[in-house]
């Protein structure tokens, strides 16, 4: 069974950030956020972004992070892998499942930006065991390859 | 007595972070009951950081080899002690099952370290979480209680108290290997009961929440998922009552440096 987290809970938190957002305006650092290799970008921190748009904000400071930058150690202890993620034959990957070869085991740190996000993403109770990885993971994002990040490039 | 011993403690701290050291908690931690931390932050006094075999005073953990200082030894066998000066607190290095390294690929055999972390042989006491309040300028109002342990804090708090020791919370990989690793009496006496314990974050918002008798599996699939429960994590902003916490250091890691941006986390302090 898979672990979940009440979404009577979260809503509370987001509305709780929300609230703040719209009294004090955006404080603190830039949202985190990882740029893939096809130009989608995925945020570490979904429920700041989810306060920030319920608080109407029309503009949020954003840090985009190559998937193969260094995640600082401080906040490595905070994105740690609870489902395994498998690669199948066809290079593709699921969370946990049977099938195919452990690529992270449970347990892993993540290393990168780019681990941080996907160990972040696999952890959601709504993904269905042996169901894809939410966003385009490639190998090249685990064995130090650069991509290229220009836009229009892959 | 206890407030003398939270004060004390508080000033242990602010200490530290001056690069000093207050002999004034050895006594208070004699006359709280607390033997085995004060005999071995004594013997650091007396003579800085070095190896030494526990007393009767340390329990189920007396004559185990265990290093007295400021960071974890350089070089360490699985089952020895380390007593963390700066957080006074006896932590085991903890090895990580057999079948977990049996499962190891080349790659992970690279990345991965033999053992899980030194794992605190019991949660917070009270006095400790009361005194890096006091430090950090954090109001725990009522919520702690009046247990020996640090009990009813937030997730977010228990996971600002181990950054603030360079630290993280354990999670269900230590209590494996734990399980795997130490005897019954032992484990009894680290976790003796069904009081679930604050464990490592999962999600932006969300701690685990450990139950002993899940966490202490000791038939599990290292590929497969952790033995994570029905529920494992409430949003950090809510009070968990009941619940203790502990700190570790993940040998993968090692001491985390301070966050001293976005979080606004309080600093490590200073580990000469």
């Amino acid at each position: 069974m898979n672990a979940v987290i009440d979404p009577r809970l979260r809503r509370s938190a987001v509305l709780t950030v929300a609230e703040r957002l719209r009294k004090q305006g955006w404080s603190g650092g830039p949202l985190h956020a990882v740029g893939l290799p096809d130009g989608t970008k995925v945020t570490l921190q979904n429920v700041l972004l989810a306060a920030a748009l319920e608080a109407g904000l029309q503009e949020i400071p954003t840090l985009t992070h190559h998937p193969d930058e260094p995640l600082p150690l401080f906040m490595a202890r905070d994105f740690v892998l609870v489902r395994p993620i498998r690669e199948l034959a066809d290079g593709s990957c699921v969370v946990g499942g049977r099938a195919g070869e452990v690529l992270f085991r449970r347990g892993r740190r993540a290393a990168t930006y780019g681990e941080a996000a996907l160990f972040r993403a696999v952890g959601q109770a709504d993904i269905p065991d042996g169901a894809p990885v939410p966003f385009p993971w490639t190998a090249a994002m685990s064995t130090g390859e650069k991509p290229d990040m220009r836009e229009g490039r892959k | 007595m206890t407030g003398t011993l939270n004060d004390a403690y508080a000033d242990h701290l602010r200490l530290w972070a001056a690069r000093s050291t207050s002999p004034r908690l050895v006594d208070a931690l004699v006359r709280g009951g607390e033997l085995a931390e004060a005999e071995l932050l004594r013997a650091y006094l007396d003579s800085g950081d070095q190896w030494v075999t526990t007393s009767r005073t340390s329990g189920v953990w007396q004559g185990r080899a265990c290093w007295v200082g400021t960071r974890p030894p350089v070089e360490a066998r699985s089952g020895d002690l380390w007593f963390d000066v700066v957080e006074v607190a006896s932590t085991v290095l903890i090895p990580r099952p057999d079948a977990e390294l049996a499962a190891f690929s080349a790659e992970e055999w690279q990345a991965m370290t033999t053992c899980v972390s030194w794992l605190s042989t019991r949660p917070v006491r009270r006095w400790q979480f009361l005194g890096f309040a006091s430090v950090t300028g954090l109001d725990p109002g009522r919520t702690i209680g009046s247990s020996a342990y640090a009990m009813g804090v937030r997730g977010a708090w228990a996971d600002r108290y181990a950054g603030y020791f360079g630290k993280s919370l354990p999670g269900w990989d230590s209590w494996w290997g734990t399980s795997c690793a130490l005897s019954d009496e032992i484990i009894n006496t680290m976790w003796p009961a069904d009081i679930p314990e604050i464990g490592f974050r999962v999600a932006e918002d969300a701690m685990a929440l450990l139950g002993r008798a899940r966490a202490l599996l000791t038939d599990q699939d290292p590929d497969g998922p952790f033995p994570l429960g029905e529920r494992f994590a409430v949003t950090d902003r809510y009070w968990l009552p009941g619940m203790r916490f502990r700190t570790e250091l993940s040998t993968q890691l090692g001491l985390l440096p301070a966050d001293r941006g976005e979080t606004g986390n309080a600093p490590v302090p200073a580990r000469p």
